[in-house]
Order: C-alpha cells, then sequence, then structure tokens
C-alpha cells in the first residue's frame, strides 16, 4: 500500500493512494500508521481523498492508530468521499473522528492545539 | 442499455479463501447494483455488506487459511436484491445473534477495532439469514427494492 506523506508545520499528513482501505490491505496501512506514531508523530491527518472504499477492517485499522495515540494528540480525517462518509455513521465513528472537508482545514485545525 | 431491473439476474461468483480476492466479489456486487439505479450510497453499503460477509467466511470459517472456496451468488430482479455467501468452513453460530455495536464514543480506550461487521450488515439489510445446508454454511442477506 502507497501512502503519501508530508509534514505541515507540527502535522504529519498523510494520504492513502490506494482505492481500497480493506482487510487484504489493513494491516500494512495499520504497520505504517504505527511506525509514524511511534516516531513520535501525535498530530496526524488522514486525507482519504483517494480512497473509494474502506470495510470495518479498514476502519478498525483507523480506530486502532488514533488509539495507539495514547490520548495525546489527535488523528483528524479529511475528504472522505460520501460513501465512505456513510461507513463512519453507520458504525457511529464519525462521533469519535473530527472529519474535516479539506486539509487545510484538517491541518489548521490541529496547528490550533 | 437496458436496466437491470426489468428481468431476473443470477450471477455466481466463486473466490478462494484469500483477503486479496475479496474485492473482486466487491466489484461485482458494485457493478450489477449500479445497474439497478440504486444511489452511490446504497451501492456502498451493499458492497460493503457483501464483502463484510466474504470477510467473516475466510477470517473465521476457514481460519485465513487459503485453498477454500468461497461462493457467492448474487440474484436480482425488480423487487430485491439477494446475496447468498457459502462456505465449507466451520460453523459460525454467532451469526445466527443479534449484534449491537455499543460503546462510548468520547472514551477512546474503549473504542472497538473489530467486531462492526455484523453491525453493518445488519444495518445495511432488511433480511439476514445463516445456516448449513449439505454441508456447507449459507448467509443469505436480501435488500428489499422499493419503486
Amino acid at each position: 500500500m502507497r501512502i503519501d506523506e508530508v509534514k505541515i508545520g507540527a502535522v504529519l499528513v498523510v494520504k492513502p493512494m490506494d482505492k481500497r482501505i480493506d482487510a487484504s490491505s489493513a494491516t500494512t496501512f495499520k504497520s505504517k500508521m504505527a511506525d509514524w506514531i511511534q516516531g513520535g508523530e501525535r498530530r496526524i491527518v488522514l486525507n482519504l481523498a483517494e480512497v473509494d472504499f474502506i470495510d470495518s477492517t479498514g476502519l478498525g485499522a483507523i480506530v486502532s492508530s488514533l488509539k495507539g495515540m495514547g490520548g495525546e494528540g489527535d488523528l483528524v480525517i479529511c475528504n472522505p468521499r460520501e460513501t465512505v462518509m456513510s461507513l463512519f455513521r453507520l458504525t457511529r465513528m464519525n462521533r469519535v473522528f473530527q472529519i474535516l472537508p479539506s486539509e487545510e482545514e484538517a491541518v489548521a485545525s490541529l496547528s490550533k492545539t | 442499455m437496458e436496466s437491470l431491473s426489468k428481468q431476473d439476474v443470477s450471477i455466481s461468483i466463486r473466490v478462494d479463501s484469500r483477503l486479496d480476492q475479496v474485492h473482486m466479489v466487491g466489484y461485482a456486487v458494485h457493478g450489477i447494483c449500479s445497474q439497478l439505479g440504486l444511489g452511490d450510497i446504497v451501492v456502498y453499503q451493499i458492497e460493503l455488506a457483501v464483502v463484510e460477509a466474504v470477510n467473516n467466511a475466510i477470517k473465521h470459517a476457514y481460519g485465513s487459511v487459503a485453498g477454500h472456496p468461497v461462493e457467492v451468488v448474487i440474484s436480482a430482479n425488480e423487487k430485491r436484491l439477494q446475496f447468498e455467501i457459502c462456505d465449507e468452513g466451520e460453523t459460525l453460530h454467532f451469526l445466527q445473534k443479534k449484534t449491537d455495536l455499543d460503546f462510548d464514543p468520547q472514551n477512546k480506550t474503549n473504542l472497538p477495532e473489530g467486531g462492526m461487521g455484523l453491525h453493518i450488515i445488519a444495518q445495511v439489510m432488511d433480511d439476514v439469514n445463516y445456516f448449513v445446508r449439505d454441508g456447507r454454511n449459507c448467509l443469505v442477506l436480501c435488500k428489499h427494492l422499493s419503486k
């Protein structure tokens, strides 16, 4: 799984470039996120602009990343398609994550904290 | 192009019990649902529910061991969509139970990382049945199509 990364100030923006975060790719995704978090990243934006499909295993990997931050900092999601957003609503994870329409807003949100 | 909704359609897909094959089932479901004129979110959610069912068969019925068959039969007519997901692995009795996804969104240490698939299936589908037939486990998911 290819994930682009860019550091904007204190915020790490990660952007999965694969169309699917599913049961076959979730382990790789989770491992890459864990590497960044163990490396000290605590303000992370997950840009889902290129992602068409997430299943519950992929969502579990995103949740795991948030939990891996141990309550420090935050993981903010941006640019989800309405279809992917419906997964967050179905599972009530839209009440867990801050989800913003653009990367700029997500970076600004984390830059304030 | 004639809409699929004007005729009965039945398609059978057989994949190996490998998670890297599940997306092919997803694409087939997506394509058929799109032809029925369903909205993007409904199409996504139906694909999601079927993918969750196939993932369950691979992970739990077969213990993530490759080399076993998972068959998905998709039937569609103007009134309903039906997906029959069958495997020859261990019978999963937990599929016959109601599942709630109960957690406190504010308590980040106790958020669920798994166990969401059955909740999704129950939310998306109108009827869900699980039974053993001729030695095969079958999960049947139905979605009623309103006109």
